[in-house]
């Protein structure tokens, strides 16, 4: 007799709607001749159902507390909730300030615009899922499409490289996360993040140490890799580079919060009582990560390869919180959410000066662009002062956020490091700002739609809003999660 | 140790794993792709038998099904379609032959020892009963509904994937000409 796990609909609505939305878009892109005009629309309906799904989800455990469905394999929660919403955000700005880039693939558009659609459902399935197979299961969907967006636009040699290297390496590091899962399910018999919990938690001396401390350690790589955190991070900047532009900035951003929702529950449920022996290995990859995505990032020639060691630095930062062993979760949430969105934001900018199937995009060409297009240098400067963490914009909420929770979570050190790498950090995101405004040059000047004009404008808004005033979003973080 | 050798099972597990190692060397290092496709039909098929010592009947047959049987096939009709190099070849190699050796041996070290550590002295007391492809049926549209649902997900990405970068662009010509019929 087959047990019927129990079924939630609410718990998956997000992911539902995305999934029709984009089953909807293949099949409209294969029969309609005029599919061109209908994609905005079934896009944007996509994106708000769902948005409502989020709204009926936050309703529900508003409602009934957290639930858990399907056999154990999903949790539904604000975090999961609040994860989801940054995705969907994500998600919309980019199609914003990317949709030239889906209109200009011309007939593999709406393949395009379903993969990012799909891509997000996997991303979105991390963030809920509570079971290890069903969070590799998610990891591959997202990763797999994303390899697909790299490789989608002109037929360039570099661009080919950054999809075949992301390629490859994406699968080394699915294989190395799966290996983990084994090795782990060796040694718990367990594949619940519950079950491991209550293995490691349970006073049964643990028999196979070795196993255990192997398999986790492969988990973590696996994922961090996912990150792009150093010593994980050689892909990146080739990727980056190469990748179209007009989606690269929404590869960056999905994979970052796929991956840190899978590791903020890691910290929080399975590995919560091995904390103490996690702590350190975490501690010193964000460090690493900071130094490395500084010093590196100073010495690029090309805005992307910089953006690209400046995600290093950022997914440090991330761990930094992450490595406080789950207390920090609603200033990891709040960095991310900002950080994301400022990439997304300054990527669209990237792909307005250089084309949506570009690829690479030397300071050069940003020179003098304070003359050409005032409004777009003024954004991207708002954008890298985010970055950065200048005070009066996000960035600076979110690394003082972190900060603290990792000052009074005993990683002093790690605090002093990450200081003195923001500090440095000030000096590659001004190149470009000074590129722009104080040195001449006669590059492209950019055309900005009103869709590109939105997406970055609302960025702003984002950026600067919280960077002012970010007590009403804190607040809500804080009594959703707390 | 003269336990070990006195079971049956053991002889047929050394003959499978010898055969598995000397093909997985074969695939990597054999210089004609055809050759390579071929050996990893003798890793796959090993690995299936392996699964039959473990009385996981359906997987084994899958795993001929599915990988021997298609996915192989496929590899050879596009090592064959493509123009892809079918005589002997010594560009598949490069410089870096001794890193990548060096990286599989330490991965086959640390997930050997690992295990040998933690089971090394743990006896297989039998495998059970067999599972029926019934019970998989079972846990595959119950315990495991999402899972099963979402690798679905898995390969149409991949499926959009390779139409979406296999297809050959149309003209803008053939585009309009598309666009007034």
């Amino acid at each position: 007799m087959v047990e019927t796990p129990e079924i939630s609909l609410v718990a998956i609505l997000p992911e539902l709607a995305l999934t029709v939305g984009a089953v909807v878009v293949l099949m409209v892109a294969v029969s309609s001749r005029r599919a061109a005009t209908y994609l905005p629309w079934i896009a944007g309906l996509t994106v708000a159902a769902t948005g409502a799904g989020l709204i009926a989800q936050y309703n529900d455990v508003a409602a009934n507390g957290f639930s858990v469905s399907y056999a154990g394999m999903i949790v539904l929660d604000n975090q999961g909730i609040v994860i989801r919403t940054v995705m969907l955000a994500a998600i919309a700005v980019a199609l914003l300030v990317g949709w030239r880039y889906v209109t200009g693939l011309g007939t593999r558009g709406g393949e395009a615009l379903s993969l990012v659609f799909l891509s997000a459902v996997g991303f979105m399935l991390m963030a809920s899922s509570i079971h290890f197979m069903l969070l590799f299961l998610g990891l591959e969907v997202g990763s797999i499409s994303l390899y697909v967006l790299a490789a989608l636009g002109q037929r360039a040699k570099r661009a080919d490289e950054a999809a075949m290297k992301y390629f490859l390496l994406g699968s080394v590091a699915s294989a190395i996360f799966l290996y983990g899962v084994a090795l782990l399910y060796a040694g718990t018999g367990s594949l619940t993040y519950l079950g491991v919990f209550e293995f490691f938690s349970g006073d049964t001396l643990v028999f196979s140490d070795g196993l255990l401390s192997a398999g986790v350690a492969l988990l973590f790589v696996g994922l961090l890799f996912k990150i792009a955190a150093a010593p994980f991070h050689s892909w990146a900047p080739d990727v980056y580079q190469g990748a179209p532009a007009g989606i690269v900035g929404y590869m960056g951003a999905a994979a970052k919060i796929g991956a840190i929702a899978a590791l903020l529950r890691f910290v929080q449920v399975p590995f919560q009582s091995v904390i103490e022996s996690i702590q350190v290995p975490l501690a010193a990859v964000a460090a690493f990560s900071v130094v490395l995505g500084t010093l590196y990032a100073i010495v690029q020639q090309d805005l992307r390869r910089v953006l690209a060691y400046s995600g290093v630095s950022h997914a440090g930062f991330l761990l930094m919180g992450i490595a406080t062993g789950g207390v920090a979760e609603v200033q990891v949430l709040f960095y991310l959410a900002t950080y994301v969105l400022v990439l997304v934001g300054a990527f669209g900018i990237v792909s307005l000066l250089e084309g949506s199937g570009s690829a690479g995009s030397p300071i050069e060409n940003w020179k003098g662009l304070g003359r050409r297009s005032p409004f777009l240098a003024w954004s991207l400067t708002v954008f890298m002062l985010g970055m950065a963490g200048m005070p009066a914009t996000a960035g600076f909420i979110g690394k003082f956020g972190i900060f603290t929770r990792a000052w009074s979570g005993d990683l002093e050190w790690l605090v002093i490091v990450g200081l003195l790498a923001s500090v440095a950090a000030f000096f590659f995101y001004l190149r470009v700002v000074v590129a722009m405004f104080f040195e001449d040059g006669d590059g492209k000047t950019p055309k900005l739609g009103w869709p590109a004009g939105i997406g970055i404008g609302l960025t702003l808004v984002i950026t600067v809003g919280l960077g002012l005033y970010p007590t009403p979003l804190l607040d809500v973080l804080t009594a959703a999660l707390g | 140790m003269a336990d070990w050798i006195s079971l049956p099972v053991n002889w047929v597990f050394l003959v499978l794993a010898l055969v598995i190692a000397f093909a997985g060397v074969k695939v990597v290092t054999s210089r004609n792709l055809i050759h390579a496709a071929l050996s990893l039909v003798g890793v796959l098929a090993s690995t299936a038998a392996l699964f039959l010592l473990l009385s996981a009947e359906f997987v084994a047959w899958v795993l001929v099904l599915v990988y021997v049987g298609a996915v192989l096939v496929l590899f050879l009709f596009g090592i064959m379609i493509t123009r892809a190099p079918m005589g002997r070849e010594v560009s598949l190699d490069n410089e870096r032959r001794g890193l990548a050796a060096i990286t599989a041996l330490a991965t086959f070290a640390l997930l050997a020892g690992t295990s040998w550590v933690a089971f090394g002295d743990v006896e297989i007391e039998g495998v059970g009963d067999p599972i029926t492809t019934g019970d998989l049926a079972d846990s595959l549209l119950g315990r495991y509904l999402i899972p099963f649902e979402i690798v679905s997900f898995v390969l149409l990405a991949a499926l959009i994937g390779g139409i979406a970068l296999a297809r050959k662009d149309r003209s803008p010509a053939e585009e309009a000409e598309r666009t007034d019929a």
